[in-house]
């Protein structure tokens, strides 16, 4: 009885004991941003990358990250710029992982789903009686294979390079490429207004052939327009950008024409075949000036 | 012979002889005549009543003078005509010749008729010449004045000591030379003004003033607008002429326009500009008006917002605030600097974000969620001087962790965040409100923490249960709503183990250990659901319960274990 009164005792004493050990880390807030890997437009063959977050709050200590992956099936499509372990450092509040996948060329057209789970724990040893708390975020994965080609793109951002007198005026578009094949914007038109942004003077699509983009990435477009007749003025732009018969932006700009000669010129380019060319002729000079030599001593 | 050749010395001289002569007979009661015949002398003598006559042949001519002939060749120099006037206060030289019967030194009189008296004009005498003698010229010179009139006839006479020509010449060479005389007045100037303009504008410069010449024409007017205080009828403006014009001017208004060279990005405030006129034979405005400045004011005008560059897709931080930034173009005709060059002419700008379907877009209630107002914390940049309309605001506000999500999966994945800014000149004139055409996703951050550090269980006996709720706290930190899910292990001693399932959960506080749910090993387990907080100070929250069953005869000994909390998103119906 004796006994067991004092193996009771010990046993509450020693969780007693737990109960005031803490563990630290569980209190600091956790996170992903966004909680989810998903584009339901991809095509075979394509790849697709997303960046997500893991975000923290009061990052004051040191922590082991893990993945587990699971979705059925489709796992090894799945990459990762990161090991399935990894840490995450003090002072870090935001810690990026870029997932990628690659579609195989004869992938069924279907969805998938499944979870990313990403657990962290403590790099301190565990306290010794306690239950501690780790926490974890889920990132649910979806994705869908489609036999469709999406062309589609957001605009991020419009801004004229300087331009004068007599010259054309060159329009930079970042866009993204949110469709699934590679492809550009249709056209880009504007119309020219007076300063006073009243008398229309002038209506102009781009001049040029616009670039392509990769699906799913951002590229800087630059848009071309024969403005050769503005003269020094200010003028608004009214900027239409069209991906096939769609409007997918409209902005009103204003555009400075300096005075000619105000800019600098283009300038001299390094132009690799010219110097490549020089060099050959100035290297078949030399043998026809070194043989011509040779060919006096033989005599 | 000699006597039949007296001099006019001579002639004099007898006269005086005679003249004593009649004196003395005339003293004895003896009057004497003298009748002048030619060259002989009759001289008569009355003895009382009776009289006896008797010829005496003495030297007895008398010569009398002669006024000058009417001169010849009178001219002006230099020929004032209608043509080629004489402005007022220049001068003009007038040169005649002629001789003098009597030979006679003579000089030029110009006068305004032609008629003398004595030695005087009758009317007005312009110029008297110099002496000169008989067959040279003579000249003088006339400061013609404001008070002559247009035309000035003139007639030239010829005089010596004693009388002058009988008639005045007005000149015989017929080369323009001969009279009158043309006065050129010099233009009245009696206002200069320009009325304001905005920038691109025309500026209207006007001047009142009037020429009442009209001798061949009506003389015109010719305003030169200078950019300083310099003028020169012969070379114009010393500075930059701005404009110039000419129009006829008897009474009226002379205006010219500019532009500023095409310019249509102008500085407000004023313009100091400088009126000149002249006349048709380049004689300015007297100083009543003449080079009076102007200020020419270019009118402040507001400034127009567009062109917002947004960014790429919003990730929140936890449980914090994440700065947010975003661009927009504040185009401003007046430039971006004010006209002394000295300080910005966009001084504020004031923005607002907002998730775009919120109740009254941009003037929506501020609040953490889905309304950020009246951001002040832009700074400009861009500015490359006077010619430069447009420069780039660049706008940070800091979001809450708890700011509404719009992409795909949140509550409003058909809106997004939208950017509004109003931006103020130095003038207090403000842009109107313009919204962003490009967007901005704000992305789901899924985030908690655990209040607790631990699941405090406390001391417990072999065999027993716990009895107290140790409880665990999940807040929400995020913007969405926060599944908990659980796993855990077996609760490990040295080499003892407490089954996992011994740990029970339960959704209420005192909940019997029996009804609890217990912990398993393996897949998480959706146990609870926090919302999305919707304050930023107290975060909304879901609590859970726990008890731990001892199994009998369980060695004692501090058993440890790690329970995973592993946060997913719910749906966000029920955030």
């Amino acid at each position: 009885m004796t006994l067991r009164i004092n193996k009771i005792i010990s046993t509450l004493i020693t969780l007693a004991i737990a109960m005031v050990i803490l563990v630290p880390g569980a209190k600091a807030g956790f996170g992903v941003s966004p909680p989810y890997l998903r584009n339901e437009q991809l095509t075979r063959g394509s790849e697709f990358t997303q960046v997500i977050y893991l975000v923290r709050d009061n990052p004051n200590d040191e922590l082991d990250a893990s993945i587990e992956m699971n979705v059925p099936g489709v796992e090894s499509w799945i990459t990762m710029d990161r090991k399935n372990t990894f840490t995450l450092p003090i002072g870090e509040r935001q810690t990026a992982i870029a997932f990628t996948i690659k579609v195989p060329n004869n992938a069924e057209f279907q969805e998938h789903k499944g979870i990313i789970t990403v657990k962290t724990k403590t790099v301190k040893a565990p306290a010794s009686g306690v239950v501690s708390i780790a926490l974890g975020v889920q990132i649910d994965v979806k994705f869908q294979v489609v036999d469709k080609q999406i062309i589609d793109f957001v605009v991020r951002s419009l801004k004229f390079l300087p331009t004068e007198e007599g010259r054309t005026t060159k329009l930079v578009l970042k866009t993204e490429n949110t469709g699934n094949v590679e492809a550009t914007l249709s056209q880009v038109h504007i119309d020219f207004y007076d300063a006073n942004d009243q008398v229309l003077l002038l209506g102009l699509d781009n001049a040029n052939t616009l670039t392509k983009i990769k699906p799913y990435s951002t590229g800087d477009l630059t848009a071309e327009f024969s403005t050769e007749t503005l003269k020094q003025s200010s003028y608004w732009a009214h900027i239409k950008v069209l991906n096939g018969q769609n409007k997918i932006r409209e902005e009103k700009i204003n555009l400075t024409v300096y005075p000619k000669g105000s800019l600098p010129g283009e300038g001299l380019k390094f132009n690799w075949q010219l110097i490549l060319g020089l060099s050959m002729i100035v290297l078949v000079f030399l043998g026809f000036v070194g043989a011509t030599r040779g060919g006096r001593r033989h005599r | 012979m000699k006597k039949n050749n007296l001099q006019a010395s001579e002639v004099s001289k007898l006269v005086a002889v005679f003249t004593v002569t009649a004196v003395l007979f005339n003293f004895i009661g003896v009057n004497v005549f003298v009748t002048n015949f030619g060259l002989s002398t009759l001289l008569h003598l009355e003895f009382g009543n009776s009289s006896a006559q008797a010829l005496v042949a003495t030297s007895s001519v008398t010569v009398p003078n002669a006024p000058p002939n009417t001169p010849t060749q009178a001219r002006e120099v230099p020929i004032s005509s209608v043509a080629s006037p004489t402005n007022a206060g220049d001068s003009i030289a007038f040169f005649a010749t002629t001789t003098d019967p009597n030979g006679d030194d003579w000089n030029l009189k110009l006068c305004s008729t032609n008629s003398v008296t004595g030695l005087n004009c009758t009317a007005t005498t312009y110029c008297t010449g110099n002496m000169a003698t008989s067959g040279k010229a003579s000249n003088c010179t006339y400061v013609t004045a404001g008070g002559n009139p247009e035309s000035n006839a003139w007639y030239a006479f010829a005089c010596d000591g004693t009388s002058c020509s009988a008639t005045g010449s007005q000149g015989d060479l017929a080369d323009g030379s001969e009279s009158p005389f043309i006065v050129n007045h010099a233009p009245v100037f009696t206002a200069f003004n320009s009325p304001a303009i905005n920038p691109g504008g025309t500026a209207t410069f006007i001047a009142t003033s009037s020429d009442t010449d009209v001798a061949g024409a009506q003389d015109n007017i010719s305003l030169y607008v200078c950019s300083t205080n310099s003028f020169s009828t012969s070379t114009g403006c010393g500075g930059v002429q701005l404009c110039t014009a000419t129009v006829s001017g008897a009474f009226g208004t002379t205006s010219c326009t500019y532009n500023f060279g095409g310019r249509t990005v102008i500085p407000d405030g004023g313009y100091a500009a400088w009126g000149f006129i002249k006349d048709s034979h380049n004689m300015p405005a007297v100083a009543n008006g003449q080079g009076g400045a102007t200020n020419l004011t270019v009118n402040n005008v507001a400034p127009t917002v567009s062109n917002f560059t947004m960014g790429s897709a919003i990730t929140l931080a936890a449980n914090s605030t994440t700065a947010k930034t975003f661009t927009f173009d504040a185009t401003d005709n007046n430039s971006c600097i004010n006209q002394a060059s000295t300080s910005a002419e966009m001084t504020y700008a004031v923005a607002d974000f907002y998730r775009s379907g919120v109740a009254s877009g941009p003037a929506c209630a501020n609040d953490s969620i889905n309304c950020y107002r009246n951001i002040t914390t832009c700074q400009q940049s861009g500015c490359a001087g006077s010619t430069t309309p447009t420069v780039t605001f660049t706008c940070t506000t800091t979001l809450w962790f708890n700011a509404e999500p719009t992409d795909v999966g949140s509550r409003y994945p058909a809106e997004f965040w939208l950017a509004a800014a109003v931006v103020a000149d130095n003038n207090s004139a403000t842009s109107t409100q313009a919204i962003s055409a490009g967007n901005v996703e704000l992305n789901q951050t899924l985030a908690y923490d655990v209040v607790e550090n631990a699941i405090p269980y406390g001391s417990v006996a072999a065999g027993a249960t716990s009895t107290v709720d140790a409880t665990t706290t999940l807040r929400s930190l995020g913007n969405t709503g926060v599944i908990k899910k659980i796993d855990g292990n077996n609760m490990v001693s040295g080499s003892n183990n407490i089954p996992v399932g011994n740990q029970h959960w339960g959704s209420a506080a005192g909940f019997s250990y029996g009804a609890g749910t217990p912990l398993t090993n393996g897949a998480p387990v959706s146990i609870a659901t926090s919302t999305k907080s919707t304050s930023t100070s107290t975060p909304a929250l879901v609590q859970d319960f726990w008890k731990v069953a001892i199994p009998s005869a369980q060695p004692a000994g501090a058993y440890s274990s790690v329970t995973n909390v592993t946060g997913a998103v719910s749906a966000s119906g029920s955030w």
